[in-house]
């Protein structure tokens, strides 16, 4: 293999790819991006940890063609290190890669296996029914229901989202099984449905790869081309996402996401607006003195205002409130201050709508002003302390 | 069978007196042994208000002759047993005589019998053991005797029954049991007038435990060990549960209780199940009748084996083989007695298959004892890995531990891999550095290794800490601190998570809710065996709600209503354990610091909530004389 590309294009897909490539696991070939020529100018790079996969296809000047397969990481640290411009690369012996950028002196050759070794990665049939995103909404939808997927993934429901789609209507709901968040958001006129579990690590990706197609079209700055947006296919047990040259698969979760919709309360007893940011702030402050051991605070609702307390034998006291709309009786409820903190971070609104019930009642809360373009809802279960 | 004699006072005298009949579930069980002893192919038992209103067993065997029949109501009037040294060649259930007559005299009973040869069968009615009537009658072959108002005449005995339910499941489990060690006959269970059970004659072990383990999902395996022969069928290890009460033993067809050997079945597991915990299902251990004696409890639950040690080294071995390969689990040689004394010597006579010291007295049971090579490994590691050492054999354990083996990467690997069987404490000798009189939070944190331990650099030497136990030691401190200062922050949860128990186990949840939400669980009673888990303590938020409370309930039943608060802080340490970093978590250099500092706070001292060391230390010096430095 012989072929010159650029830095920039390389660096684009080198980035997805080393998030994909699994440096850590038991199959070490599963820690290497391959590299190979798929046609006349055009260079591909892949990688896969088996559950997700990624590539791109990138413009090249192809002198000879190949493949080689070598390890993610090295291959990022000595991109990275290469200064912008044009890169040469080259396989010696079929299993060594050099790396030189053009015109300087600097080179590194890291070894590698042939191409053959790398795992095929799956691709979808031609003709499968395609659904388009726009990759600001899928951005946004990801952004604010992303932190209430749970960590543990042994329970693997839990550990990925769903994403329902139908009639036009985009939706992510993420529980970690003490909240609950939910957001949707119109998108162009579909006639399909899909239900699907991505897992976290193929969400986070997911994102970047929106992240990536919109920092792009930003930078394209080429008013006429429109949002760009995400193709989805899916087949079998892996859905497929296509952004331009880059394409992106996720195995599939093949587990049951609890029933959301029975624990999303149809009205609270109580519902006070409040200023989002104030909320965050008041929240913030006192959670330096809630206990590390539960992060919990109170909140109370009194006449015209919200008050945040901790408390704790080795934190001492903290306390804040914010001034809002209210006179009806006093309520408290105990909350992990964090997943309240999450919450009001995310809300792309300047006020948010919060709606209590009994102590032991989930709160909801919701921005204040609804809209059929972004609806988002948040379920919170209290913490007794 | 012969027929019926009374047995010599001198021999009645060796055989174990005592209690029979405790409750109406273990007069059910001598009543169905009867039947099992007259040959029956078919085995009806009706249980009405817990088996106190009406216990009755229908059989088709052999039946009784009308003198037979009233013999069989005197005390050690037996036909299965005529002198000792029948004794030790036991095949039938009964063998004292002692059944009938106990069951007779607490309660009012009636006995229906015919035996095929005689065209008229007989009734007999006894109330509180007296005889009231006897009376020709036109009755199928085979027998039925039926029980009613168990202990109406011993009030003292009736009030220590418990409820209806509970009485009622445990006739139940007795008839399961039955049915378990003889799958050839069919048995029925009416229970208050619904047909609750109906296991059909089954042709092997393996169909009559799927008859009653419908969709468990058993593993099944087999295998032998000179006299000895194994069969279990196990579930898998994420269904295991605290205490093994869902573990059936059965030994020479006997249902048996038997901690050894249940312990020996869950430690066969390897890591994989927690402490405490063991499979459900049944392991049925066929062996030679000399090599176990079934009298030594009144109620035939327990056995007494002629070489404990040897037959639980055959189940591990057999068990740890086949469950290892049906369940692909990493091979883990265990400790399984605890620590065994390290100078006790092996004995060379017996150490080879077949071979025999020439005066070796030749026992049957001496093949049993044959360790097969794997074995022997198993115990060179157990005994390597013991803190108790003499001191040489620190020494050797330390040299051990620094000799790279041929797949291992040095120091580090090495440690992990000993300690994985059992834990480890390598103190050097010279330096005061037990870790008693370390501040953890004065070591540094240096890595996290195999995601498992935590490797600490320290003023005298390195510090290896079992993350586990030492997240396990932070997370019991600090749950008791709030259980006792009763502010146990409680996590509701989004979707409550329902429990199956055993009917028992939900009285005692409702019996006890108030201690239970003092722990910070919040459980909510369903129906007669389920309840909802609604919240969990927030500092055991990563663990499984079914777990905890499992866990908890598992520790109350044991406690069986004594020392509760103990129980519960026992649970609690249970909980901390299953809510705790584990191993295989991955730990950043923040909470791994935090951890550290927290150590401090806890009386930590190295040990783990159950006692057991879980750090290593190794000075500089002894590195030092490692490296050949000095
Ligand atoms: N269902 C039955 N069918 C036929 N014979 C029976 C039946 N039940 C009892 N017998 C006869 O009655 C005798 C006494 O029974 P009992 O249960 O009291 O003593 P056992 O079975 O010999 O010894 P154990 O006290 O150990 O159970 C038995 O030996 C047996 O001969
Ligand atoms: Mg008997």
């Amino acid at each position: 293999m012989q072929v010159v590309v650029t830095k920039k294009d390389f660096s684009r897909i080198l980035d997805r790819c080393q998030g994909v490539a699994d440096k850590k696991g038991t199959m070490p070939v599963l820690g290497n991006v391959l590299v190979e020529v798929v046609g006349p100018g055009q260079l591909r790079l892949a990688a896969t940890d088996l559950f997700l996969a990624v590539s791109g296809v990138i413009p090249a000047q192809v002198d000879k063609g190949g493949s080689i397969a070598v390890g993610a990481r090295d291959l990022f640290e000595r991109v990275r290190m290469m200064p912008e411009g044009q890169l040469s690369l080259s396989v010696v012996d079929g299993t060594a890669l050099t790396l030189k950028a053009v015109g300087t002196a600097r080179r590194f050759t890291i070894h590698g296996l042939p191409g053959s070794e790398f795992p095929q990665l799956p691709k979808p049939e031609p003709g499968l029914p395609q659904l388009n995103i726009p990759v600001g909404t899928l951005s946004a939808l990801i952004q604010s229901t992303q932190f209430s997927i749970s960590t543990d993934d042994s329970r693997l429901a839990l550990n990925s989202a769903l994403i329902e789609e139908e009639n036009g209507r985009l939706r992510i709901v993420t529980t970690d099984g003490h909240r609950l968040t939910k957001a949707e958001a119109n998108i162009p006129n579909t006639s399909s449905s899909h239900t699907m579990l991505i897992p976290l690590k193929g969400i986070q990706q997911l994102k970047r790869i929106c992240d990536d197609a919109m920092a792009e079209a930003a930078k394209a700055d080429d008013a006429s081309s429109g949002e760009p947006t995400l193709e989805l296919m899916r087949q079998g047990p892996n859905a497929f996402f296509r952004a331009g040259s880059l394409e992106f698969s996720v195995k599939l979760v093949d587990a049951q996401f609890p029933p959301y919709e029975q624990v999303i309360p149809s009205a609270s007893e109580r519902v006070v607006r409040a200023p989002r940011l104030g909320v965050a702030e008041a929240l913030k402050a006192v959670s330096v003195a809630a206990s590390d051991r539960t992060g919990g605070v109170k909140l109370t609702l009194t006449r015209d205002t919200m008050r945040f307390e901790t408390e704790s034998p080795e934190s001492g006291e903290g306390f804040d409130e914010v001034g809002i709309d209210y006179d009806g009786p006093d309520i408290t409820i105990g909350f992990n201050a964090k997943y309240f903190l999450d919450i009001a971070n995310a809300i792309p609104d300047d006020e948010i709508l919060v709606g209590l019930g009994g102590e032991l009642d989930p709160a909801v809360i919701r921005p204040a002003a609804t809209s059929d373009a972004f609806d988002f809802l948040a379920v919170v279960m209290p913490m007794r302390i | 069978m012969g027929r019926i004699e009374v047995l010599p006072s001198a021999l009645a005298s060796q055989i174990a007196a005592g209690e029979v009949v405790e409750r109406p579930a273990s007069a059910a069980k001598e009543l169905i042994e009867n039947a099992m002893d007259a040959g029956a192919q078919r085995c009806d038992i009706i249980c009405d208000g817990g088996g106190v209103t009406r216990l009755s067993v229908t059989d088709d065997g052999e039946g009784m002759s009308e003198e037979d029949a009233r013999l069989s109501l005197e005390r050690h009037a037996t036909s299965k047993l005529r002198s000792i040294d029948d004794l030790s060649h036991l095949t039938s259930y009964g063998f004292r005589g002692e059944a009938l007559p106990s069951i007779a005299s607490v309660c009012r009973l009636s006995l229906r019998t015919r035996r095929r040869e005689s065209e008229i069968g007989v009734t007999l009615e006894t109330a509180g053991g007296t005889q009231l009537k006897v009376t020709p009658a036109g009755l199928p072959v085979g027998t039925t005797i039926e029980v009613r108002d168990l202990f109406y005449n011993v009030p003292a005995r009736r009030k220590f029954l418990r409820s209806t339910g509970t009485e009622s499941s445990h006739v139940t489990n007795t008839v399961e049991g039955a049915a378990l060690t003889r799958p050839g006959i069919t048995f029925t269970l009416t229970r208050d007038e619904r047909l609750v059970r109906e296991l059909l004659r089954a042709n092997t072990r393996a169909e009559r435990v799927e008859q009653l383990f419908e969709q468990a999902n058993l593993v099944a395996i087999v295998g032998e060990r000179g006299p000895l022969k194994l069969e279990a069928y196990l579930t898998r290890p994420e269904r295991a549960r605290p205490g093994a009460s869902g573990l059936w033993l059965i030994v020479n067809e006997r249902v048996v209780r038997d901690r050894m050997l249940a312990t020996t079945i869950a430690q066969s597991f390897g890591s994989v199940l927690g402490a405490g915990h063991y499979p459900r299902g049944v392991v049925y251990i066929d062996l030679p009748s000399e090599l176990v004696d079934v009298n030594v409890h009144p109620q035939k639950t327990e056995v007494r084996f002629v070489d404990p040690r040897a037959t639980a080294d055959a189940v591990y071995s057999i068990a740890s083989r086949e469950l290892g390969s049906a369940l692909s689990l990493p091979p883990s040689p265990r400790n399984r007695f605890g620590v065994r004394n390290g100078n006790q010597p092996r004995t060379p006579g017996i150490s080879m298959w077949g071979k025999r010291k020439p005066d070796d007295e030749p026992t049957p049971d001496a093949a049993l004892r044959q360790p097969n090579p794997a074995d022997e490994q198993v115990v060179e590691a157990a005994t390597v890995t013991s803190s108790s050492l003499p001191a040489s054999s620190i020494a050797d354990s330390a040299a051990l531990i620094a000799t790279p083996s041929a797949q291992s990467t040095g120091l580090v690997r090495d440690i992990s891999e000993a300690s994985t069987h059992s834990t480890l404490l390598i103190r050097e000798n010279t330096a005061q550095t037990t870790s008693g009189d370390v501040r953890w939070s004065s070591l540094r944190f240096i890595a996290q290794l195999r995601q498992t331990f935590l490797l600490c650099e320290g003023p005298v030497g390195i510090y290896v800490l079992d993350q586990h136990a030492a997240a396990e030691r932070v997370a019991y401190q600090r749950l008791l601190d709030q259980y006792r200062s009763r502010t146990m922050a409680a996590q509701t949860l989004l979707f409550p998570v329902s429990v199956e128990l055993s009917p028992e186990q939900v009285e005692l949840v409702e019996q006890r809710s108030e201690e239970i939400a003092a722990v910070g669980l919040d459980v909510r009673v369903r129906g007669r065996q389920q309840v909802t888990v609604h919240a969990i303590p927030r500092l055991l938020q990563r663990a499984s709600p079914e777990r905890l409370l499992c866990d908890l309930v598992g520790e109350m039943a044991r406690s069986g209503g004594r020392g509760f608060s103990a129980a519960l802080e026992h649970a609690l340490s249970l909980m901390a354990c299953h809510g705790s970093l584990r191993a295989g978590d991955t730990i950043s250099q923040t909470e791994a610091q935090a951890l550290l500092g927290a150590l401090d706070t806890v009386d930590f001292a190295g040990h783990c909530a159950h006692g057991r060391p879980v750090v290593a230390v190794m000075s500089y010096n002894e590195l030092e004389r490692k490296v050949g430095r000095r």
